[in-house]
């Protein structure tokens, strides 16, 4: 074992190439696995991510690598990294699941969570584009008896 | 859930999102379409959601209001940095009536309330309410109709998460025409799965008798009462902690430290610190000018009990109704309302909650979508005694 910093290469579905720390990728459970099954030729390949997230997930996992940088400016950093289009939001939620990072997949869950909460089920059915399959009297039977639920 | 129904997210990431979810998003969500419906409203789910909802900062209080002559259910929030007040959230809307005015409260856990009625010793009604989906379940009265005098003794508590299942125990000890105790106690024990009460007979209980209206303590699926117990060779009384325990319907004894072991029972009182069962000791039942608070920090460990606080009563300062993330003790005082107390600097302070001493109720509170799936909850309300029994028949 060395201990000089060893470097991998992220190779995107879109065919972009990131150099990364070793120690900072492995912040990926998957890349981790990859590591320590020593089955990492050259290029690591990411068939489910493309640059632009890739872009992003590496931002997130630079900052939270950071020596000393102090849990306050850890949070403000969160509540910025967060605040992007729900497109943007979608493929970070897709790729952190794919890398298999938890922190980072809870926190973007925790961010849709709080955007939808307060939605209404038909807001929910389109920003999620599912079919309503109940008749229009099962769903009046559920939602009169709950109805405190729905003021 | 199948794949198929969402393009957004697969099922595995959707079952995230949702688990962190409010409980009224939830229930709102259920009309979203028939699978999400049976997700959210399926025993594994809410189980799982249950179980990831971290101990929370909102603390139930019940108080009974003197001016309006009602009692009324509300949620605070307890935040760790703010030293003396608890944030108002929201009251509770409370369907029930009661003959006498308020409910009394056997326990609370996993979101749900026990709470039962009753009229100069006769039990009225008993449900169990879960307030944040506003829904209760009505328990049918025990079958052990007990000549007077007897004293009872109800025991609540869950067998979460591994079954859904809920329990009642319930004790009648009954008393010889010289009002002195006679045998051991009748025990009935009823189940929300069984739906019916159902008399134990040949249980291995020693022959201790539980304080009357001792508040319970329910903590490792184990409820927990004060208890005393008379001492073969001298006679005299000696305290103990009684408890039974949910899923295997097993009653046990704990032993109290040595400094409590000779306390009249009527001087002490049990709850909950943080998550370890909890024994204040009162200098005298009424008039005492301090008290102290004794901790088993390691369940079940006998040397672990340990001496928490003495805290000399002052400003009025009653009795130890809960205690606060921030380590602060909440008193009901006698000039009928809350204080927070922090025995380190021993500074109090009125939270500006108002209510009879005698009739605080506080509790951690974790809201939780328990009950929502079964068949014979009902919503809204009704009022207490006879009407109530019809709901489960």
């Amino acid at each position: 074992m060395s201990s000089s910093t060893k470097f991998l290469t992220l190779k995107t579905c879109d065919d972009k190439k990131f150099v990364l720390d070793e120690a900072i990728a492995v912040r990926s459970q998957t890349i981790k696995n990859m590591v320590e099954d020593d089955c990492v030729s050259n290029v690591i390949p990411l068939p489910n991510v493309d640059s632009k997230t890739m872009t992003k997930v590496i931002e997130y996992w630079k900052k939270h690598s950071e020596e000393g940088i102090s849990k306050d400016m850890l949070m403000d950093f969160d509540k910025a990294f967060v605040k992007v289009h729900h497109s943007i939001l979608h493929a970070l939620i897709l790729a952190a699941n794919f890398l298999n990072d938890k922190e980072m997949l809870d926190m973007m869950c925790q961010e849709v969570v709080d955007r939808i909460k307060g939605k209404t089920p038909e807001e929910i059915r389109k920003e999620f584009d599912i079919k309503n399959d109940f008749t229009p009297e099962e769903e009046e039977e559920i939602r009169k008896e709950n109805a405190w639920a729905f003021e | 859930m199948t794949d198929s129904d969402s393009t957004y997210f697969c099922s595995e990431l959707l079952r995230e999102i949702l688990l962190k979810l409010p409980v009224k998003s939830l229930i709102r969500f259920t009309v979203v379409c028939k699978s999400w419906h049976s997700f959210i409203t399926s025993f594994p789910f809410i189980s799982a959601h249950l179980v990831q909802t971290p101990r929370s900062n909102t603390i139930l209080v019940r108080r009974f209001d003197r001016t309006r002559k009602r009692e009324n259910y509300s949620l605070f929030q307890d935040s760790k940095n703010r030293p003396f007040s608890l944030d108002f959230t929201s009251e509770l809307n409370f369907p029930f009536k009661s003959n006498l005015g308020y409910f009394k409260i056997v326990g609370s856990c996993n979101g749900i309330v026990c709470l039962y009625d009753d009229l100069l010793g006769q039990l009225r009604s008993l449900v169990l309410w879960n307030p944040s989906i506003h829904k209760f379940i009505s328990i049918p009265m025990p079958s052990i109709k007990p000549q007077w005098p007897h004293m009872c003794v109800l025991g609540f508590g869950a067998d979460l998460p591994e079954t859904d299942d809920f329990k009642l125990v319930k004790l009648v000890y009954h008393m010889n025409d010289g009002f002195v105790y006679s045998g051991p106690p009748e025990i009935e024990i009823y189940s929300i799965n069984s739906g019916v009460w159902r008399r134990v007979v040949g249980v291995e209980i020693k022959n201790c008798m539980v304080k009357f209206l001792s508040p319970q303590a329910f903590v490792n699926g184990v409820v927990h009462w004060i208890a005393s117990d008379v001492v073969v060779n001298g006679g005299d009384l000696w305290s103990l902690v009684k408890t039974f325990s949910i899923a295997d319907e097993v009653f046990g004894e704990i032993m109290l430290p040595d400094a409590l072991v000779g306390v009249t029972t009527m001087n002490l009182s049990i709850m909950l610190f943080e998550e370890s069962v909890a024994v204040v000791k009162y200098g005298s039942e009424i008039g005492g000018d301090s008290c102290e608070v004794w901790v088993m920090k390691q369940y079940g460990v006998l040397e672990s009990w340990s001496r928490l606080y003495h805290i000399n009563l002052v400003a009025g300062m009653e009795k130890v109704v809960g205690f606060r993330n921030n380590g602060e003790v909440l008193f009901s005082t006698r000039r009928n309302d809350l204080v927070s107390y922090d025995p380190n600097s021993g500074r109090n302070m009125s939270l500006g909650i108002q209510g009879i001493s005698s009739l605080f109720y506080v509790q951690n509170y974790r809201e939780s979508l328990i009950m929502f799936n079964r068949n014979n909850v009902s919503s809204g309300g009704f009022l207490g005694g006879m009407e109530v029994y019809g709901l489960n028949e």
